[in-house]
């Protein structure tokens, strides 16, 4: 009976002991939740607060005065290149990172997704929850400007290493908001591309080179309509992005491109949108694949490489599946040419790292930046994931003799109108409405007039 | 004199020993009450379980009365219903609001009566049961991403299964995906598919928890097959049916996860388009976060519109 006491009060006493355990951590969970509350609502004054602190920061930085501390936190940067060549490339940041920086933690993360999806909504959800990581891939830009007032001034990192003289010149506009760099750029893809199957266009007698317009280029698709049983254009409308797309190339190709930016400045003409979209109608259901609206963009590129289909419009993200597709070589299988019409443009994409303000490794996440804008990491990830350096110091003989003809059309073309569907032209708020007034009425039944006016709209 | 105050005393100090120990008797009972013995074990995850369920659900109401929006903190001063009237008056929230109703009813519905069905067909004793159960249950075991894709494959207008199957009957070829009429229609489908198996194994369970004795009897006063389950077993089923319904609706609830794998995008074509993705778009994609809570409440406050009619009946039955 004693003994049983004895167990009983042990046993009572660790229960005691388990509630205890258990009250106090929920205690503490809640206290957290609560202090993390009241750490967030002082943050935000904090936060404005701590821009001043910074825009200090970079003033002493200037006179080299006082250095900050390494904090041992680890140097965490988000980005979203999982697949094929966009995680070899960013396998490239990772292991120059390590090179550099051995003893310095780093958790370099790939967040999935199409076209920055998750990532975009992943940083987001940080960013609200102030918990931001040291640094985030995104497009600068319009896209740029929902974190206004969230990210670091990096105009110090840009003046020390000399970026204005040796970074494009159209990045450098782009990367800058508020009068101050808040984005490294790291490379940029071309989006008015039209890719070719040379062995189809061969047995079709179509010579690409004559393609240079809208009506040439109808005229050859319906030659290898004619003469062959190839699909002329392989083309994919699974999501509202890239029927938006087809349409800015369209729109650029057959407008010109002071409509499409007069369109984006809310003074353009709603007649060119709806000739546009007209010809983006015709482009979308005219000698293409029937079965579009269930083939993911990789899916619709396929039949190129498996020579199905004479040509394939996409930024030149798709050119790295041909470097990836055996046995299949730039100009002897495969070609480009501009989009119709473009001939004298460059469609502008850029990717870039941001920096938020509150990161918890200041002072890596700021070497993470200096790499980023480093010639030797450019052109190491710009070859593998298939765009274009930004470091105008660069030789070309170092870059894909593909990615140098790019380069050479950066350097030296004058027309740079933004890209809409990947977020340099227009807020998130515009794309968003953008893709919808596609998705409400162009996605079939295709409704020209209205997804004019639905356009229009958007930025007026 | 002394002796009788000693008494008094010590009579009084008897008494305020039984007290005592009448309470530290009372409070070690109560120690030992199954109450205070079980409490940890069930207070924790209890208090978890509720902080993320229902502290969530109070958070994202209270969020919703805010006008939380972008990346700095809400402001919890103001509270209104603005958010609510916002989304009300905004034509595309009453678009997604009508597919997701008819996702949610059609779904639920078919599911339910084909699982009914299929559970009936195999509790008639037919040959290779357990293989027949097995198969038509595996697709629930198949992740959402995975079927997605594989019926964005068999819907292929070109090549895909389907089409090549009514193909047989001379119909078709239907863009299922490209026609915005079919699209509904053909996620629909994909989830019954999905789960219907689901509801066969609800339904059969309680198939199996009846007695034989019903059905002999029911034969003995000579009704038939069909009138023996329309009369006799499907009425004892709706405990099964409670329960088969709540996981359903949970599921077409999900349906978020089955659109966002098959279209690669958050934003899904406009027919398939639900409360869900649109909520997903608000809040991750512009950050307003108060107009996304406030048609996340609007989201269960319809499922539990739908299901609430149906879980009364029941409840009225003594089924629940």
């Amino acid at each position: 009976m004693p003994e049983n006491g004895d167990s009983d009060g042990d046993s009572f006493v660790t229960r005691r002991k388990m509630i205890g355990t258990g009250v106090a951590g929920i205690g503490a969970m809640v206290a957290g939740c609560s202090g993390d509350g009241g750490d967030g609502g002082s943050g935000g004054d904090g936060g404005d607060g701590g821009s001043g602190g910074d825009g200090g920061d970079g003033g002493d930085g200037g006179d080299g005065g006082s250095t900050p501390t390494v904090t041992d936190n680890p140097m965490e940067a988000l980005h979203g290149w999982t697949g094929g060549d966009g995680a070899a490339a960013a396998e490239q940041i990772v292991s120059m990172w390590e090179e550099r920086h051995p003893d310095w933690e780093h958790q370099i993360e790939p967040i999935g997704g199409d076209a920055n999806e998750n990532l975009n909504a992943t940083v987001a959800r940080r960013l609200a929850n102030r918990n931001p990581p040291d640094a985030f891939a995104g497009w600068p830009g319009l896209n740029m400007t929902q974190y206004g007032g969230m990210l670091s001034d990096l105009s110090a990192t840009f003046e020390e290493n000399d970026w204005e003289d040796v970074m494009h010149p159209k990045a450098l506009e782009a990367c800058q908001m508020n009068d101050a760099y808040r984005a490294v750029p790291l490379g940029s893809h071309r989006l008015n591309n039209l890719f070719y199957n040379v062995s189809v266009l061969e047995e079709a007698g179509v010579n690409p080179d004559d393609v240079t317009d809208w009506d040439s280029f109808v005229e050859a698709r319906q030659t290898i309509a004619d003469e062959t049983d190839y699909t002329p254009v392989t083309t994919t409308t699974v999501a509202p992005w890239a029927v938006l797309q087809y349409f800015a190339q369209i729109m650029l190709g057959t407008e010109g491109q002071d409509a499409y930016e007069a369109w984006l400045n809310g003074e353009g003409d709603e007649q060119a949108l709806v000739n546009a979209l007209d010809k983006t109608q015709d482009f979308v259901e005219t000698g293409t694949n029937e079965d579009r609206s269930t083939l993911s963009f990789p899916e619709a590129n396929d039949m190129i490489i498996n020579g199905e289909a004479g040509f394939f419009t996409m930024g030149n993200w798709a050119a790295g599946m041909y470097r990836n597709a055996e046995g299949f070589e730039f100009e002897e299988d495969w070609g480009w040419i501009p989009f119709p019409g473009t001939g004298d443009m460059y469609v502008w994409h850029l990717d870039s790292f941001m920096f938020p303000q509150d990161g918890n490794a200041p002072v890596k996440s700021e070497a993470f930046a200096e790499l980023i804008g480093d010639a030797e990491l450019q052109i190491a990830f710009n070859n593998l994931k298939g765009s274009i350096p930004l470091r105008t110091d660069i030789d070309g003989g170092e870059l894909h003799p593909f990615l140098n003809l790019n380069v050479e059309d950066l350097n030296n073309l004058e027309q740079f109108p933004p890209t809409l569907a990947h977020g340099l032209a227009c807020t998130p708020e515009q794309l968003d409405a953008c893709k919808g007034a596609i998705a409400d009425n162009f996605m079939g039944p295709y409704n020209s007039q209205d997804a004019a006016s639905a356009l229009m709209a958007v930025f007026e | 004199m002394a002796s009788s105050e000693d008494t008094v005393t010590g009579s009084r100090s008897i008494a305020a020993g039984e007290t005592r120990g009448d309470w530290r008797d009372r409070a070690r009972r109560f120690s030992k009450s199954d109450f205070v013995r079980s409490f940890p074990y069930w207070f924790i995850p209890f208090s978890i379980m509720g902080l993320g369920v229902y502290g969530g659900i109070g958070w994202n109401t209270l969020i919703s009365l805010t006008d939380y929006e972008g990346f700095q903190p809400p402001d919890f001063t103001d509270l209104d219903f603005s958010m609510y009237v916002q989304a009300l008056q905004d034509p595309s929230v009453i678009l997604v609001t009508k597919n997701t109703f008819v996702l949610m009813v059609a779904f639920t519905t078919i599911t339910m009566i084909l699982g009914l069905f299929l559970a009936i067909v195999l509790d008639r004793g037919i040959r290779y049961r357990e293989k027949i159960q097995t198969i038509y249950l595996l697709p629930m075991a198949l992740s959402f991403v995975v079927t997605a894709q594989f019926w964005l494959w068999m819907y292929n207008i070109n090549n895909g299964l389907v089409n090549a199957v009514i193909g047989l009957f001379g119909l078709g070829p239907y863009n299922w995906i490209g026609n915005p009429d079919l699209v509904l229609g053909a996620v629909v489908f994909a989830l019954i598919w999905q789960f219907s198996g689901y509801a066969m194994v609800v339904f059969l369970a309680g198939l199996q928890s009846l007695p034989d004795d019903q059905f002999e009897a029911a034969r003995i006063d000579g009704a038939s097959t069909f009138k023996t389950y329309w009369r006799v077993i499907i009425p004892q089923l709706k405990s099964s049916s409670v329960s088969a319904a709540v996981i359903l609706v949970i599921f077409a609830l999900k349906a978020f996860t089955f659109l966002y794998s098959m279209f690669g995008q958050y934003r899904v074509p406009r027919a398939t388009d639900i409360l869900a993705t649109l909520m997903v778009r608000e809040a991750f994609q512009l950050q307003n976060w108060a107009f996304s809570a406030a048609i996340a409440t609007i989201l269960l406050v319809m499922s539990l519109a739908v299901i609430a009619p149906y879980l009364y009946y029941q409840y009225k039955q003594g089924s629940l």
